[in-house]
């Protein structure tokens, strides 16, 4: 694997978190309704971990096992990083040799 | 018709069966649960009319994390209390939401109540992090609860059955399933919905 490869992988997965992330902050915001986009000025991006509650932490975890097709949700429970960069690299263990991060 | 799980695939209840003369407080306390509400707390919201009552453990240490009751189960009106707390020390990471929804689903599986409500002294409690929980609050009993000196607030928030069967099941069921089985029962719901359209048509 090279470096270039790691690098671009875990952009991609990180990439990936944070959208991740703040389809779930809009959507917790207004329920089951998208969001007008007057209203996502009141909406701060999610940045880290810490800017999530539990529900949230679940619905992401729970779009990032769809979307790469591993279980992350069982080992989460001793996981102790804080941001999305720590998140990346606990995703990015867990994925089979050779997979892109999108 | 929901099933009444007790465990995800990180998180298990585990009935509790407390020796005589041993509280449920005692019992967290040995456990070494951090920011447990003090014994006054427990008692009124807790453990008072106890219809079942569970440990929290994390299935990847087998730790006690946390503990869930059902209380003043009132099958005429057909509802029931519940409380949960978990150690936010060893139980973070959305453990603590698993646990709600554990709690939620377990109550509306095993008794045919319309609601289940919950008691709770914290302001800003959130039971399903949607608009649901503002519009959800039923009541405040003001300064109505003892606690080490002073008078607290209580605040009552309720989830029914209709909402959780709608919103709520189907997030549990992810918890409980791995990323395959829920990608397989996908496809098969997919193939079902298909082979009915083409029965239709034909």
């Amino acid at each position: 694997m090279t470096e270039m490869f790691v690098s671009d992988q875990k952009k991609g997965v990180r990439e990936r978190i944070e959208r991740e992330a703040l389809k779930i902050v809009l959507f917790s915001s207004n329920e089951l309704a998208i969001p007008e986009l007057t209203d996502l000025g009141e909406i701060s991006e999610p940045s880290d971990l810490g800017n999530l509650d539990s529900f949230s932490i679940i619905l992401l975890i729970l779009a990032l096992e769809d979307a790469y097709g591993v279980p992350l949700l069982d080992d989460m429970a001793g996981f102790g990083g804080r941001n999305f960069d720590d998140l990346a690299d606990f995703v990015i263990e867990r994925l089979p040799p050779g997979t892109g991060g999108q | 018709m929901l099933f009444p799980h007790t465990k995800t695939r990180r998180t298990l209840l585990r009935h509790a069966n407390l020796p005589e003369g041993v509280t449920a407080h005692d019992l967290l306390l040995k456990a070494g649960l951090n920011d447990l509400p003090s014994a006054e707390v427990f008692a009124a919201l807790y453990a008072k009319e106890v219809s079942a009552q569970f440990t929290v453990e994390r299935q990847d240490t087998d730790q006690v994390v946390g503990y869930v009751s059902f209380h003043h189960l009132d099958l005429s009106g057909r509802h029931v209390r519940a409380s949960f707390l978990t150690d936010p020390a060893t139980a973070g990471n959305g453990v603590g939401a698993e646990v709600i929804l554990l709690t939620i689903n377990y109550a509306f599986a095993m008794w045919n109540v319309r609601k289940i409500y919950f008691w709770t002294v914290e302001p800003d409690f959130k039971i399903l992090h949607t608009s649901y929980d503002s519009d959800h609050k039923e009541a405040t009993l003001p300064e109505h609860l003892y606690d080490r000196g002073a008078l607290r607030d209580v605040h009552i928030y309720a989830v029914y059955r209709e909402y959780w069967e709608e919103h709520g099941a189907d997030l549990l069921n992810k918890l409980v399933q791995s990323p395959l089985e829920r990608r397989n029962a996908a496809s098969a719901a997919s193939t079902d919905s298909a082979e009915t359209s083409s029965g239709e048509i034909s």
